[in-house]
């Protein structure tokens, strides 16, 4: 089957659609699914794109209203994870995934899924190690932390798509898989994006959660997008015995949506011709969701995943032949995804613009469902009686900032309002010069006038950032660069010096990569309770 | 639950055929993925080979075109086109046209970046028409439909981590899954 593959959408979804639609024409004919990457934008209305994590001045409406009104349709079942630039708050509704308009399916946080017999994947957001350990806590309205974190890979996700055991013919991830970039024409990329250049050597580009999960499933593809780049890769894996062929992946990163962009790419991918064509449930991901439901944690506290260490009862939730016959019958044989989306929310009308929309903590009744049918907890739910009880959501006076936030936007975005959108997002990647001129909403360093940064918005997040560094393991790379995040790399607390100094960077033309990028004004960071981690790395040397 | 009355997508598509799949393909399924697939009670969504609930061509969920006709698959070889000559009929209408994506002839066309044509200087429809078209293939490319992989060999995973192990800082025990 023919299926389309794209970058970061941007919410451009009419124009994906038209140039899939022209692929179509040009090409061998008719494509069957389309794949996105994640920034897919599923902005309802103008609360939702409060949610989204852009610099003001990229805070558009585009496109995807009209699909989630039913004034369009998208022509093509489209399957997309998210990114760093999403409405948060829609796709929080659809932990577990869901449709966000008729014949488009959000994966969840992490998810599988079926379709003619092909098995996708897909992990929605973007590695950040201080949030790694974190549980899911985060609800609107959110804050200037909380509006990136959100968006923040969990381990709990990579935990749970780590007890799968069956082949996976595609992987979706919206940033890179660390190291991946070895693994096609490196000169070319770095020739293209020469900002690259220190991360690529360093190997600190790219998400090592995503590499734990490549080395794990070593699918058939593996598609993302987020750095904006189109970069092919062919990584042969070790052949787990000898004598066994060993196992390819083919690795695309794509570009965003734009004119003269690479962000779409038509590939033939092998079906089974007796499989049904519609999205279906996959059993063994629905299996180990119910596995792991006791482990949902919706606490801003760092954890750990189970592991055989003796301090855990149970460390393998992988699905067994049992609990997949149970789930079958649950499901009373019928995997079929339900067509069952419903608008919930008011859809932005342009000839009524709501400013003052409020912003609202939502139960998504396809979420409810499939949580009553799987016997699984909603997470909103506990959110919200946790929030009820401690007020644990960090709750924040949205409106006050939207407004200084717009009279601000003007000003260069290095200040230190801690608004949620106008604030330095570390997340962002930055462009180059050619693409200063585009109207991206990826944030630019063009605005900024002066090295004096001081974002202090991100400096709350630097303590847990250390002792998460700290503890994580060989396999969970975690350099300097992940907590200070400089091109060039920087001193870091652990003692491993680059060479980068404070202002250096600064002097640069400003080329942040990726999306571990802090500003180097965050050096000097006072550690909570550093006797106690100093113990712990004790320990674990031992 | 309340479910949403889809709009139904209008576009024709050619009779559809009742073709038989790809015989001669292979595919590597995922055995045991999910037990045996029965046939799904509802098979109206999605399926090209029923009539859908919402009329004679729609298809709420699913790609909405129409099943190829008999031929094997091609087998995953990126690029060779559809035995039979499969036309492309997939439902879309050219560039130009507004039908397809929901717009109605007349009605205001709301550009995202918020500037609505009413006329053009070539016309109110042609004209329009003339410009999605050539706006349209700034964004398509040729490359779109070529094979990405092409002439990349493939690296191996043991080379890789030989030439890189040394470079890495390792901040716990070598091997230790720690989530």
């Amino acid at each position: 089957m023919r299926v389309a593959v794209a970058g970061c959408c941007h919410g451009e979804l009419d124009k994906i659609y038209e140039t899939l639609a022209l692929a179509e024409r040009r090409g061998p004919g008719p494509i069957d699914l389309l794949l996105c990457c994640g920034d897919f934008q599923a902005v309802r209305n103008e609360a939702d794109l409060r949610c989204m994590a852009v610099p003001p001045k990229y805070r558009h409406m585009q496109t995807f209203y009209r699909y989630y009104s039913g004034e369009k349709k998208a022509p093509v079942l489209t399957v997309f994870i998210g990114g760093n630039h999403e409405a948060s708050n829609h796709l929080q509704e659809l932990p577990y995934g869901g449709w966000v308009a008729p014949n488009i399916y959000y994966l969840g946080l992490a998810g599988v899924v079926k379709y003619r017999g092909v098995r996708i994947g897909g992990i929605s957001g973007i590695f950040k190690s201080h949030d790694y350990r974190k549980g899911h806590f985060e609800c609107p309205p959110y804050n200037p932390a909380t509006i990136r974190s959100i968006y923040h890979v969990r381990n709990i996700e990579v935990y749970k798509l780590k007890q799968l055991k069956q082949p996976m013919d595609i992987f979706l991830s919206h940033d890179w898989p660390r190291k991946i970039y070895h693994y096609g024409n490196k000169q070319q990329l770095l020739k293209t994006k020469s900002f690259f250049r220190q991360e690529v050597e360093n190997n600190t580009l790219g998400s090592p959660a995503a590499s734990e999960l490549l080395e794990h499933f070593k699918p058939t593809y593996w598609f993302s997008a987020h750095l904006h780049v189109k970069f092919a890769a062919l990584m042969q894996h070790q052949a787990k015995d000898k004598g066994q062929t060993a196992k390819a992946t083919k690795f695309l990163a794509l570009d965003k949506c734009l004119p003269h962009r690479d962000f779409l790419q038509v590939i033939e991918i092998e079906h089974d011709p007796s499989a049904p064509e519609y999205l279906e449930y996959d059993i063994e991901w629905l299996t180990v969701l119910r596995a792991t439901d006791d482990l949902i944690n919706v606490t801003e506290r760092l954890w750990n995943m189970p592991e055989n260490n003796g301090l855990h009862t149970r460390w393998d939730y992988s699905a067994t032949e049992e609990a997949m016959n149970k789930v079958l019958e649950i499901l009373n044989h019928d995997l079929k995804v339900p067509c069952n989306f419903s608008i919930t929310a008011a859809c932005y009308d342009p000839s009524r613009p709501q400013t003052q929309m409020q912003l609202v903590h939502r139960i998504n009744p396809q979420t409810t469902e499939f949580c009553a049918q799987l016997g699984i907890t909603d997470m909103n739910v506990r959110l919200q009686k946790a929030k009820e009880e401690h007020h644990l959501c960090g709750e924040f006076e949205e409106q006050d900032d939207m407004e200084s936030n717009d009279s601000g936007e003007d000003r260069s975005e290095y200040n230190t309002d801690t608004s949620a959108l106008s604030s330095i997002n570390p997340d962002e990647i930055m462009l180059d010069e050619e693409e200063e001129d585009e109207d991206s909403i990826v944030s630019t360093h063009s605005d900024m006038n002066t090295p004096s940064v001081e974002p202090s918005d991100q400096a709350s997040d630097f303590s847990a950032s250390f002792s998460d560094v700290r503890i994580l393991p060989g396999s969970m790379v975690v350099s300097s660069d992940d907590t200070l995040g400089s091109p060039d790399g920087r001193e870091g607390k652990l003692g491993e010096a680059p060479g980068s100094e404070d202002g250096n960077d600064l002097e640069l033309p400003l080329k942040r990569l990726s999306d571990e990028h802090e500003p180097e004004q965050r050096k000097k960071i006072k550690r909570r309770n550093q006797a106690i981690y100093a113990a712990v790395d004790d320990d674990d040397a031992a | 639950m309340h479910r949403q009355n889809f709009r139904p997508p209008t576009p024709p598509y050619p009779g559809a055929g009742v073709g038989g799949w790809g015989s001669g393909s292979s595919f590597r399924g995922t055995p045991g993925g999910g037990g045996p697939r029965p046939p799904s009670p509802r098979d109206g969504y999605g399926s090209p080979h029923h009539t859908p609930p919402y009329g004679p061509r729609s298809r709420p969920y699913g790609s909405s075109h129409s099943p190829r006709h008999g031929g094997s698959f091609p087998g995953g070889r990126f690029g060779s086109p559809s035995p039979g000559g499969y036309p492309g009929s997939y439902s879309k209408s050219p560039a130009g046209s507004q039908q397809h994506f929901g717009y109605s002839p007349g009605q205001q066309q709301t550009h995202p970046q918020g500037s609505p044509r009413t006329s053009t200087p070539f016309g109110s429809g042609r004209g329009r028409e003339k410009r999605m078209s050539n706006e349209l293939e700034n964004y398509f490319k040729p490359s779109m439909l070529e094979d990405p992989w092409a002439g990349l060999e493939p690296v191996s995973v043991v080379d890789i981590n030989q030439q890189y192990s040394n470079t890495q800082t390792f901040t716990g025990k070598k091997g230790r899954y720690f989530c």
